[in-house]
């Protein structure tokens, strides 16, 4: 195990995942922080206003951003089609789980850069309101668990088609479908229901965060709601659930 | 010569396009948009105009902001996938054919999906229109102009992610740096500087999400934008081609 681990490491080192997650990372604040705050009431619910639109923009980037991370996780055995061969030179189990170790592991570096990012910008605009730990531990939780439901997703799909752009296309169609039923929810609560039978779009219903409009004071609110822990746990459920599927179709697959 | 070289590099471009999984991207993604743009359309007629200008702002929104460009990465990708492949940029640079006519045959073939996709995006408006809204009458040509314009903003595009697409040996990452792209146009486009990045012209060129024309007098600008990437994209990738030895 540790083995194949060691050589998925390896694989690593000129693909530049760093860069892949880096590219996420980035693409998700960009989008969620979107300008600087022009005004004092904007600075004083900075870090609030990011719990709420993140999950939002996480629908829109994670779906594609986990496509590409899976891709590349398998990039080498598709492009070479060695896939067949590393599995008469290797354990099939331990192969797949290094892989699977592997794209956990860049899930975890993918956190740790929205967190320092996060931080960064709050420093950088001099946000006057207080961080929330608990708030930004769960924003990065609930969102590692839906990235991970993605990312064992995308794992089967790469095992059945062996093809990048399945795979892409797949994660630009859930992203076009997560950010439009996170929108419809948001203008009118009208696809909340259906947000629950997408695991794509949980990001959403496992956010921390809601917002209601003062129309008085013309300005939104942002309030903390309940965290919804037993959807964190069927995300981490059907991940598990997706992970055994995988494992099992690479353990029956013909060289 | 050249000219003989370059129409053989496209009917060999066009051959990999027969039956490629791209086609699926091609119909799904803009059918999505327009489903979207249509129930947003229907559902919000309170605040958008009840009229083909204010469907046309709804369908293009998000469309042009966030979607197209992947898709033109896809496109773009998928045309480089093959000389990625195994050992196949050695037999490429052994070929009797310039390197530019290599780069310039993916962009007419790139561009042609690209002009396609816009075709499909305009015909679903109108049907969605029709159908589904009930809108009176016909489509004002503006819209027609407005697909056209977009297909013609996707050139550099195109040019840059075929440059990526080049460079970068995996299929995944100019993707997501078009979406990247797609967000940071977004920011040039509301800063008034649209016309200054690749992805920016996208907006523009569709008139995305508008109720007047965004390029009302800047049609020489916009044209020299979309050319001027575009030489610089194709030269940087030809250029590079050229200079790249059988490995």
């Amino acid at each position: 195990m540790l083995r194949s681990l060691c050589a998925e490491w390896r694989k690593t080192r000129r693909r530049f995942d760093g860069l892949l997650l880096l590219l996420v990372a980035g693409t998700a604040l960009l989008m969620g922080v979107g300008g600087a705050p022009d005004s004092l009431q904007e600075l004083a619910c900075g870090y609030s206003a990011i719990f709420y639109t993140l999950p939002i923009v996480h629908g829109l980037v994670m779906p594609v951003g986990m496509a590409a991370l899976c891709s590349r996780l398998w990039d080498e055995e598709t492009r070479s089609n060695t896939a067949k061969l590393l599995f008469t030179l290797q354990s099939r189990g331990d192969f797949f789980a290094a892989k699977t170790l592997l794209g956990l592991f860049d899930l975890l570096v993918l956190a740790g850069l929205e967190a320092v990012g996060l931080l960064a910008m709050g420093r950088l605009y001099a946000f006057t309101e207080a961080l929330d730990v608990g708030q930004l531990v769960w924003l990065l939780a609930g969102g590692m668990a839906v990235e991970a439901v993605l990312f064992a997703a995308f794992t089967l799909l790469q095992l059945r088609f062996g093809s990048p752009v399945v795979l892409l296309g797949v994660g630009l169609g859930c992203s076009m479908c997560g950010f439009f039923l996170a929108m419809l929810a948001d203008i009118g609560g009208m696809a909340a229901p259906v947000l629950y039978a997408v695991p794509f779009t949980w990001f959403l219903p496992l956010s921390g965060m809601r917002m209601e409009w003062d129309a008085a004071a013309r300005r939104a609110v942002y309030l903390p709601q309940p965290r919804q822990y037993a959807l964190l746990a069927a995300a981490l459920g059907l991940c598990l659930l997706l992970t055994l599927w995988g494992r099992h179709a690479v353990a029956g697959k013909e060289v | 010569m050249f000219l003989k070289a370059l129409w053989r590099s496209i009917r060999a471009e066009d051959s990999k396009l027969r039956g490629a999984r791209v086609w699926a991207v091609f119909f799904l993604i803009p059918l999505l948009s327009a489903a979207y743009g249509t129930f947003s359309f229907c559902y919000n007629s309170a605040t958008v105009t009840r009229d083909w200008n204010g469907l046309w702002g709804q369908h293009t929104l998000y469309y042009a902001l966030f979607f197209f460009a992947p898709m033109a990465a896809i496109y773009a990708a998928w045309l480089w996938r093959l000389e990625h492949l195994g050992h196949n940029w050695t037999l490429v640079l052994s070929m009797p054919v310039p390197p530019l006519c290599l780069v310039l045959a993916k962009l007419a073939a790139t561009f042609k999906l690209a002009l396609f996709t816009q075709m499909w995006m305009w015909l679903l408006f109108f049907g969605c229109g029709k159908l589904w809204a009930g809108l009176p009458g016909v489509p004002p040509a503006a819209c027609l102009l407005w697909a056209l314009r977009g297909a013609v903003a996707a050139v550099p595009v195109l040019a840059l992610q075929l440059l990526l697409s080049m460079l970068w040996r995996g299929f995944a990452p100019p993707v997501l740096l078009a979406l990247l792209g797609g967000v940071v146009g977004f920011l040039f486009v509301s800063n008034g500087w649209g016309l200054y990045w690749p992805y920016g012209l996208l907006v523009l060129g569709m008139n995305a999400n508008q109720g007047y024309d965004l390029l009302a007098g800047q049609a020489p600008p916009f044209a020299a934008a979309c050319a001027g990437f575009t030489f610089l994209f194709c030269a940087a990738a030809g250029a590079w081609l050229k200079r790249r030895d059988i490995a």
